[in-house]
């Protein structure tokens, strides 16, 4: 009786998709695999487990609380929790140094966070080991169009770059023996956007780090930013990113794109370009990246580096209804008797439609 | 025509205290509509009543587009969401009480509260061993029937410790109400959003 409850029940978090859930989520991945590789992108299988380490450096969020970690002669290992640290160590360990475009697809698991039990989620996603506004547009642009090849409605890219909060922070923490706890205390108030945090954290300094927070909407918040005192880095950011707009203007696609000079995503280490994008339809971001051009160096290739990934399960959560039924144009064979005439019929009838290209639909038992 | 939003908020203690600065602002609450109903139309909006725990659950699913939680609650369960005003009402300390009576012995301490990880964190973050209890509420009983060494609990002005024989022995922060929004509710309902926390802030700024 026992083993069979346990083979029946399934553990809280443990998903199995089926029917139209199952083909939205793979609809999503073949879409963006198709996409990547057409802008010149090749695909990188990952290890489901690697070194914990690899995840530490990877710098992501998820690699302290969040990753499963367990032993195995004596290394502490961890279970795919992020894809970007992994893909980062395979170009510098495995690839040859002109790749300079990787894909991935695939599950990261990460331990409980509201919900009980451990959670899988379905990432694609890109990494471009390359430097300059040419790079930082490529990426936008192969996001923005695996979302418009899905017909993914109303979808709205919002574009920071690190340097301007990071640059407004480093002016306004004093020196002492409190700068990184002053530091963490108002990088988590800008997560937030929690003004008093921030405050709290900076005192009297506080005031620009708390006026970015308002720089958020259209394009006019860059001119907004720029009649503000800057220091150099959050200066130059801004430069930046107005590099980009007007490319995404003569480009026609401007609509789709706004501005949060504020945003780090909860990260710190991102080093330029942090973009966000979300959908009508979606509570959470459906996707995100920016360019984290220390990455490489923490596996000793410093090499710069711009990415993204997308939520495949959030995605496939919005996307338009559509007929699809999983399968091209159907043809109908006979069923007739399971004898070895009436089988040998049926197989030579299903092999000769599915060399034609058709997918085979036998007929219900008479 | 974009839908309402949706705003979820607190039944309980924090729902008194924010009502009048909502009036204000435009969304009016009639007396005890808590008490009622769970889903109501106010000011334009659609209003939900939670749990204040749930509040944040609501908001970072995007159910509902912000909300008002205190932030006893976003210290005790830390949500991926946005926390851009603090309205300055509901006002309350997290504090460690003791029975008057009886000192903290030498640690392990045990310890009762309806708040575990902020007080594993403050505990943990001076490296006093704990016991934890994990209770539901009436705090204030574990001393006294010798359950727990001392509490860590919410208090407004400190009246139900003293009644109960406890007194405060440190307040780890103070907690108000705090408007919470959703992340994607932000970028994509900005300039609505925009609008009512302004509002709310005026409100705030008067009271």
């Amino acid at each position: 009786m026992k083993s069979t409850d346990s083979l029946l029940r399934a553990p809280a978090g443990a998903l199995t998709h089926v029917g139209d859930a199952a083909r939205r989520r793979r609809r999503v991945e073949e879409t963006a695999a198709g996409v990547f590789r057409g802008w010149g992108y090749e695909e990188v299988l990952l290890p489901l487990f690697d070194h914990a380490e690899v995840f530490a450096r990877g710098g992501g969020r998820w690699s302290e609380r969040s990753s499963y970690r367990f032993t195995e002669g004596g290394d502490l290992l961890a279970l795919r929790a992020d894809f970007t640290a992994l893909a980062a160590r395979a170009a510098v360990t495995r690839l040859p140094r002109e790749a300079e475009r990787l894909f991935y697809r695939g599950e990261v698991v990460r331990r409980p966070g509201r919900g009980l039990g451990p959670s899988a989620f379905r990432e694609v996603g890109v990494e471009h080991f390359a430097a300059g506004p040419g790079a930082d547009l490529e990426v936008l642009l192969v996001a923005l169009e695996v979302l418009e090849r899905l017909g993914v409605d109303g979808f709205v890219f919002t574009l920071g770059h690190a340097g301007f909060p990071l640059g407004l922070l480093d002016e306004a923490l004093p020196e002492g023996s409190e700068r990184s706890e002053r530091r963490a205390e108002a990088l988590r108030g800008l997560w937030r956007r929690d003004p008093s945090r921030i405050r709290a954290a900076l005192g009297e300094r506080a005031g620009p780090l708390v006026g970015a927070l308002e720089l958020f909407g259209g394009p006019a918040v860059l001119e907004e930013a720029r009649k503000r005192p800057l220091p150099g880095g959050a200066g130059e950011a801004v430069e930046r990113l107005a590099a980009i707009v007007r490319v995404l203007e003569d480009l026609e696609l401007a609509s789709r794109f706004r501005f949060d000079l504020a945003e780090l995503r909860g990260f710190d280490y991102y080093t330029g370009l942090i973009f966000e994008v979300h959908a009508p339809g979606a509570g959470q971001e459906i996707g995100g990246g920016g360019r984290y051009n220390d990455l490489l160096a923490n596996f000793g290739d410093p090499r710069p580096a711009v990415g993204f990934s997308l939520s495949v399960d959030r995605i496939a959560g919005i996307l338009p209804e559509t007929s699809d039924a999983g399968h091209g144009a159907t043809e109908s064979v006979a069923r007739g008797p399971d004898t070895r005439s009436g089988l040998g019929a049926r197989f030579r009838a299903a092999r000769a439609a599915r060399a034609s290209g058709a997918a085979v639909c036998f007929e219900p038992p008479s | 025509m974009d839908p309402p939003l949706v705003a979820a908020l607190p039944t309980g203690r924090l729902l008194r205290a924010v009502t009048g600065l909502l009036g204000r602002a435009g969304v009016p609450l009639p007396e005890g509509s808590a008490d009622r109903r769970l889903r109501l139309r106010a000011g334009g909006m659609e209003v939900l009543f939670a749990k204040d725990r749930d509040v944040p659950i609501y908001v970072e699913h995007g159910v509902a587009d912000f909300g008002v939680v205190g932030r006893d609650i976003l210290e005790e369960a830390p949500a991926h969401i946005y926390e851009p005003l603090d309205l300055g009402v509901g006002r309350c300390r997290m504090v460690v009480a003791r029975p008057a009576a009886r000192p903290l012995p030498e640690p392990p301490l045990r310890l009762a509260t309806k708040y575990p990880s902020v007080t594993a964190r403050h505990f943990g973050a001076r490296g006093v061993p704990i016991e934890l209890i994990r209770l539901s509420g009436a705090i204030e009983l574990a001393p006294a029937m010798d359950l727990a060494d001392a509490v860590v609990d919410l208090v407004e002005t400190g009246a139900t410790l003293r009644d109960n024989g406890l007194v405060e022995e440190a307040t780890l922060f103070e907690s108000t109400a705090r408007v919470v929004v959703n992340r994607a509710s932000f970028r994509l309902r900005g300039s609505a959003l925009q609008g009512w926390l302004r509002r709310l802030e005026t409100a705030t700024e008067e009271e």
